[in-house]
């Protein structure tokens, strides 16, 4: 006869065991640790484009936000993202709001990148913490601009590389480097996502500015405004930095008369001889965006809401597979990286893997608060935001030109 | 809503890349509606809802608000036939499972469901229009907005669609959500086909409610109640309404209870809401 007791207490100890020898504990789980913030933080958000109203969006849900002020200078736009921050009042630029008077407490820059540096700049030097999207900025000197502004101005600053904030990918950092996967043997990632990049407008004076991005005069293309997130996820993965980038582009489905490639690949230098290869297109949406780490003992591959190991079959056992769920690539068998995998295995959850129960925007902008009421370290440091929009911006000239591009590693130096 | 989404567009040939483009806005729109509505994606705003509805209220926007005024508004004119507190029930039931589904719902502590046994956990959801929130007032509640999500999406696709100027389409959610705006080329209105009726829209929505179109087995339509018994399965209803919310409401509730449609027909006209079948 069976003794569910019994039963129930050795799945315990199993599940105990597993803790210990992954060392995982509940905080890296995918539950949010209960946050009630004590003040709430007035925000302004600059850039009411689809990006910029998903910010709007997830601050207006967000206990610890107000969103008192949208700017963008369309018309249009303006009118959308108060859809989404009912709370707040339309101005057609960050000097507007400064001229209103308006009690600000933090802005989020979220306009075309080209244009961040201005807006930054005039933020930080009105003591308001700021919240900057990927690629920080288009030029070596806008980015190093940022980020003295963003060391001298004694205030907080996050830029939006969103995988450092989001629990899978922490968990999964932990896990890698930790050894998991033994030495790196080289990386890979892509981008594909089917789209044609053209933003209509409402009205059409503004359809040059809108399409800042299929300028290459303006834009970094598919290399800066795609890859500086994922080569943001190398460099935490791995403390690495590039020191050349070789790459190209074309154009393979959009032959609307644009010069910016629908198509780029890249080939990324790192220590010790490892290489990234890097893709993106908007041409074709197979296996859409992932991020893949290649080591003697095994593989993990990172897709924002998902994660997974394949092991080498001669790796040591870890312990926590006992309990994981599996998915199968072809003839390759990936084991769900989950956090809190005990735990979910005791309700019999875990076969299925579990996904983030947030958006990982709605994470960033939450450690953003933290930083801004609590001085909590921003999840991503002016620091490492310079970092990956300077590997964006060589690796958009390196797509430009076909050449080699090298990277000077002093920008990399710690201090 | 984990369905199929299409839009014809209407426009000179010269326009074609920037209807595309604007085809990718609307799409863009409608998948923020499933991201944000899906009972399904543990990071929606409904999954966030229906976990921590009881203790904190879910801030809306306008646009959210505007979804729950029609799913309160549809709720009270059909004493109750539409209701989007269906959730427990519709995955006690099996529903979700049997298309391959599963649901992202809180479970219930066993204290609670003691309470209140039966499907039907205690309290209600509440919308409050001046905080612009909706709110639980006990653990019981967990919505399931697939009865009206579509619409609201298609609703949105239109606003969207309009403010580019494009006065001439036709968009559809899963078939059963139709909307028209303007007119077929050449032609007074949209013409669909509904079960071999011939439906006209113009700046119109309609929507076809089926309690059998999802199982074999059991209606996948419920009447809300003490027990959420199944409609029965040869229940349909087809509906025009000004909004494809609207009609996707007043569709499922009249499924759920074809008796309404006699009741409330006066409150029906008074809401534009035409029955068809």
């Amino acid at each position: 006869m069976s003794n569910p007791t019994n039963l129930g207490r050795r799945s315990f100890l199993q599940g105990a065991s597993a803790i210990g020898a992954l060392g995982l504990s509940p905080a890296l789980g995918f539950t949010v640790p209960t946050w009630h913030p004590s003040a709430v933080t007035r925000v302004a958000v600059i850039g009411c484009g689809p990006w910029g109203r998903k910010i709007i969006s997830e601050l207006h849900g967000l206990e610890g936000a107000e969103v008192v002020a949208v700017a963008d200078p369309v018309a249009s736009r303006r009118k959308a993202g108060l859809r989404k921050g009912p709370t707040a009042t339309g101005y057609a630029s960050l000097a507007e709001i400064s001229e209103a008077k308006l009690d600000v407490q933090a802005v989020v820059i979220a306009t075309p990148s080209h244009l961040h540096t201005e807006l930054v700049l005039e933020a930080l030097d009105a003591k308001l913490p700021v919240y900057c999207e990927a690629p920080m900025a288009t030029t070596p000197s806008d980015v190093k601009a940022i980020e003295a502004a963003a060391k001298t101005a004694g205030v907080p600053f996050t830029c939006g590389l969103l995988v450092r904030s989001n629990p899978l990918y922490a968990h999964a950092r932990n896990f890698v480097r930790s050894g998991a996967i033994a030495d790196f043997v080289g990386f890979r990632a892509q981008h594909h996502e089917k789209t044609t990049w053209n933003s209509p407008a409402v009205n059409r004076a503004d359809e040059k500015a809108l399409n800042w991005r299929l300028d290459p005069e303006l834009s970094l293309g598919l290399a800066g405004e795609f890859g500086v997130h994922q080569f943001d996820v190398i460099h935490w993965y791995t403390g690495m930095y590039p020191s050349a980038v070789r790459g190209g582009g074309s154009i393979q489905l959009h032959r609307d008369g644009r010069k910016m490639h629908d198509t780029v690949q890249l080939d990324m230098e790192y220590p010790g001889q490892r290489m990234l290869r890097y893709d993106a297109t908007i041409a074709n949406s197979f296996q859409k965006r992932f991020e893949l780490f290649h080591g003697t003992a095994g593989a993990v591959k990172m897709a924002q809401n998902a994660g997974w190991l394949f092991k080498e079959s001669d790796a040591p056992t870890i312990g926590f597979e006992v309990y994981a769920g599996r998915q199968y690539f072809h003839d390759e068998e990936g084991i769900t990286l989950v956090a809190d995998a005990t735990k979910l295995a005791a309700q019999e959850r875990i076969k299925n893997g579990v996904s983030l129960q947030e958006p990982p925007l709605r994470f960033a902008l939450r450690a953003f608060l933290l930083s801004v009421q609590e001085g909590a370290e921003p999840h991503c440091s002016v620091t490492e935001g310079a970092r990956a929009s300077h590997v964006a911006i060589a690796a958009a000239a390196a797509v430009a030109s076909g050449e080699r591009i090298e990277i000077d590693p002093a920008l990399f130096k710690k201090g | 809503m984990g369905t199929t989404f299409e839009l014809v567009l209407v426009a000179e040939r010269k326009e074609r890349g920037r209807l595309e483009a604007i085809a990718e806005v609307v799409f863009d729109v409608i998948r923020e509606v499933e991201s944000r509505w899906s009972l399904f994606l543990p990071s929606s705003r409904l999954a966030l809802l229906n976990r921590t509805g009881h203790q904190q209220a879910l801030a809306l926007d306008a646009d959210d608000l505007a979804l729950f005024q029609v799913a309160s508004r549809v709720k009270r004119d059909s004493g109750g036939a539409f209701e989007p507190d269906v959730a427990r029930a519709m995955d006690a039931a099996g529903h979700f499972a049997a298309r391959g589904l599963a649901a992202c719902l809180p479970e219930v502590s066993e204290g609670a469901a003691a309470e209140s046994p039966g499907p039907a956990l205690a309290g209600t959801w509440n919308l409050d229009e001046l905080s612009c929130s909706v709110s639980f007032s006990g653990l019981g509640p967990a919505l399931d907005l697939g009865a009206i999500a579509k619409g609201h999406a298609l609703d949105l696709a239109v606003r969207e669609l309009s403010e580019y100027a494009v006065d001439a389409a036709l968009l559809h959610g899963g078939t059963s959500s139709v909307v028209a705006l303007g007119s077929a080329p050449g032609q007074e209105a949209w013409t669909v086909d509904v079960h071999g009726h011939q439906v006209r829209l113009r700046d119109q929505a309609l929507a076809v409610s089926d309690a059998g179109s999802q199982s074999a087995h059991d209606g996948h339509i419920l009447i809300p109640g003490a027990q959420f018994i199944a409609a029965d399965v040869q229940n349909t209803a087809a509906v025009v309404a000004p909004s494809a919310a609207l009609a996707d409401a007043w569709a499922t509730a009249l499924c759920a209870n074809p008796e309404l449609a006699q009741a409330a027909s006066g409150l029906l006209l008074e809401q534009n809401v035409k029955l068809l079948h």
